[in-house]
C-alpha cells in the first residue's frame, strides 16, 4: 500500500544509453534482467543502510534512450542517499556489508545482457546510467590463451585431424571440442565417456572470454578415495597433527597478534 | 548435495586424525556419513598446503583437491574485495594473512560450485555469507546428512 503523500514520491531511475538503446530496438530481455537486479540492489542497499524504508512501487518507461523510472516512497534526502550508495556499490567504489551478493548479481546481469554495457557516472538527474560502448572490431591482439585445470565430463570422442574430444566444462555455456595429442588418447578417453576428469587445458579465447579453440594437455579420471584410504595416507604423512593441542593456533587462525598482546 | 561439500582445514585434520578434542567426533562422523551417502567431499588446494607444511610426498594425496584456478581467482576478486577482508579481520580480531587464506579457500569452493563449506572458523562463516556460499559447522551438516527430512529442506545456511 502506498500511503505516502504524492509529493514524497520521487523517481529512482536506470537509464540505458548508447547505440541501439532506444526503446523500439533495445533487447527487452536484457533491459528487464538488468532492471530486476537493479531493483534487488536498491532494496538491499536500503535494507543495509540506516534510514527510512524505501518502497518501490510501479514504474514507467520513458523514451530517452531507454529510461525506466521507478516510483518510490521515501523522503528525498533518503532517496538521494540510497541512490548515491547504489551507484557506488554497483561501480565497485564502495562496499556495504550484506550487499555483495546483490551487487554481484547486478554485475552478472549486465555482463550477460551485453559485455559492452558499462555503468557510467551519475546522470544529470541523479540516476544510474548504463552505457553500451560502441562495438570495436576484435583484432588478434585482443585474443588470449589460458592454461587452466578444469573438471569436465567426457561427452564424445572422435575426429582425425586433429583427434579430439568433446567436454562438458562447468564454465562453458555449451559443450566444447578440444584437440588431444593422438588417436591413442582418444581411445583412452573413450573409456571415460560420461565420467568426470580433471584436465589441464590450453584454451584460446576471444577478448571477451568466448571460447575459440582448446587442447587437452593432460587429464586424470576423477577418482574418489575411500575414507579408510584417506586416513591411512594421513597417518603416514600428517600424523604429527595429532600431537598439536591447538589446531587453530597452529594454523595461525587464532586471535591476531595485536589482540594477543592486549 | 550431489555437488558435494568443501571441508575447511581444521575439519580435515580432525576428521582424519586421532584427536580427542570436542569437535573431532563430529568431524569424523561427518566424513564417514558423507562417504557412506556418496556425497563428494572436496579439499581446497590451500588446505593441502596448510596441512602439509614441511611434509613430503604430498603428490599422491588421495583427496579431491580443488585447484586455485583462474576461475577461483575471479570468484575471489568479485566477491571478497580487500575492504571486506579488512572488515572481517578487524571485526573478528583475526590475523590478516589467514583471512586471505580463508578467502582463497572460499574462492575454490565457489569455483567448484560445492553445496556448502563446512568449517569451525568464524571468519570463514563471515566470508561465505558475503560471497553467497552456504556455510555451516560440522554438527549442523551432520544433522542434515543423517536426518533425511531436514536434508530435504536444505542444510543449515549461514546468511
Amino acid at each position: 500500500m502506498n500511503d505516502a503523500h504524492p509529493d514524497q514520491r520521487r523517481p529512482l531511475t536506470i537509464e540505458f544509453d548508447g547505440p541501439e538503446a532506444d526503446p523500439d530496438v533495445i533487447d527487452p530481455r536484457s533491459v528487464f534482467d538488468v532492471a530486476a537486479r537493479f531493483v534487488d540492489l536498491v532494496q538491499r542497499v536500503a535494507e543495509k543502510t540506516k534510514g527510512e524504508p524505501v518502497r518501490l512501487r510501479g514504474f514507467e518507461v520513458r523514451d530517452k534512450c531507454t529510461q525506466i523510472v521507478f516510483n518510490c516512497d521515501a523522503p528525498p534526502e533518503r532517496l538521494a542517499f540510497v541512490s548515491e550508495r547504489v551507484l557506488a556499490v554497483a561501480r565497485g567504489e564502495a562496499r556495504i556489508p550484506g550487499t555483495a551478493r546483490a551487487a554481484g548479481a547486478f554485475a552478472r546481469a549486465l555482463r550477460e545482457a551485453d559485455p559492452r554495457l558499462r555503468i557510467a557516472q551519475r546522470g544529470r538527474s541523479g540516476d544510474l546510467r548504463v552505457i553500451r560502448e560502441p562495438l570495436k572490431a576484435p583484432t588478434p591482439a585482443h585474443r588470449f590463451h589460458e592454461v587452466d585445470e578444469v573438471r569436465a565430463s567426457v561427452i564424445k570422442v572422435g575426429g582425425r585431424n586433429p583427434p579430439r574430444v568433446q567436454l562438458d566444462m562447468p564454465d562453458e555455456p555449451r559443450l566444447r571440442w578440444l584437440a588431444v595429442s593422438s588417436e591413442d588418447v582418444v581411445r583412452e578417453m573413450a573409456a571415460l565417456l560420461y565420467r568426470q576428469i580433471d584436465a589441464d587445458v590450453r584454451i584460446h579465447r576471444e577478448a571477451d572470454g568466448r571460447f575459440i579453440s582448446g587442447r587437452v594437455l593432460a587429464y586424470r579420471p576423477v577418482r574418489r578415495a575411500s575414507v579408510g584410504e584417506m586416513r591411512a595416507w594421513y597417518r603416514e604423512h600428517l600424523a604429527h597433527w595429532d600431537d598439536v593441542d591447538d589446531v587453530e593456533g597452529a594454523l595461525g587462525r587464532g586471535p591476531s597478534e595485536e589482540d594477543e598482546g592486549a | 548435495m550431489t555437488r558435494g561439500l568443501l571441508l575447511d582445514t581444521g575439519i580435515w585434520i580432525r576428521a582424519l586424525g586421532q584427536r580427542h578434542d570436542e569437535p573431532a567426533d563430529a568431524c569424523r562422523r561427518l566424513l564417514d556419513a558423507a562417504s557412506a551417502g556418496g556425497i563428494p567431499v572436496h579439499m581446497a588446494a590451500p588446505t593441502l598446503a596448510e596441512m602439509g607444511r614441511g611434509a613430503g610426498g604430498l603428490t599422491a594425496a588421495p583427496f579431491d583437491v580443488v585447484p586455485f584456478t583462474r576461475r577461483a581467482a575471479e570468484c575471489c576478486a568479485a566477491t571478497m574485495p580487500e575492504t571486506l577482508l579488512r572488515d572481517v579481520r578487524r571485526y573478528m580480531g583475526l590475523r590478516e594473512h589467514y583471512i586471505k587464506y580463508d578467502a582463497l579457500i572460499v574462492g575454490c569452493a565457489l569455483a567448484r560450485g560445492v553445496h556448502a563449506v563446512v568449517t569451525l572458523d568464524v571468519g570463514m562463516h563471515a566470508l561465505c555469507a558475503e560471497a553467497g556460499m552456504r556455510c555451516c559447522d560440522p554438527r549442523q551438516m551432520l544433522d542434515a546428512l543423517v536426518a533425511p527430512t531436514r536434508a530435504r529442506q536444505g542444510a543449515p545456511v549461514a546468511e
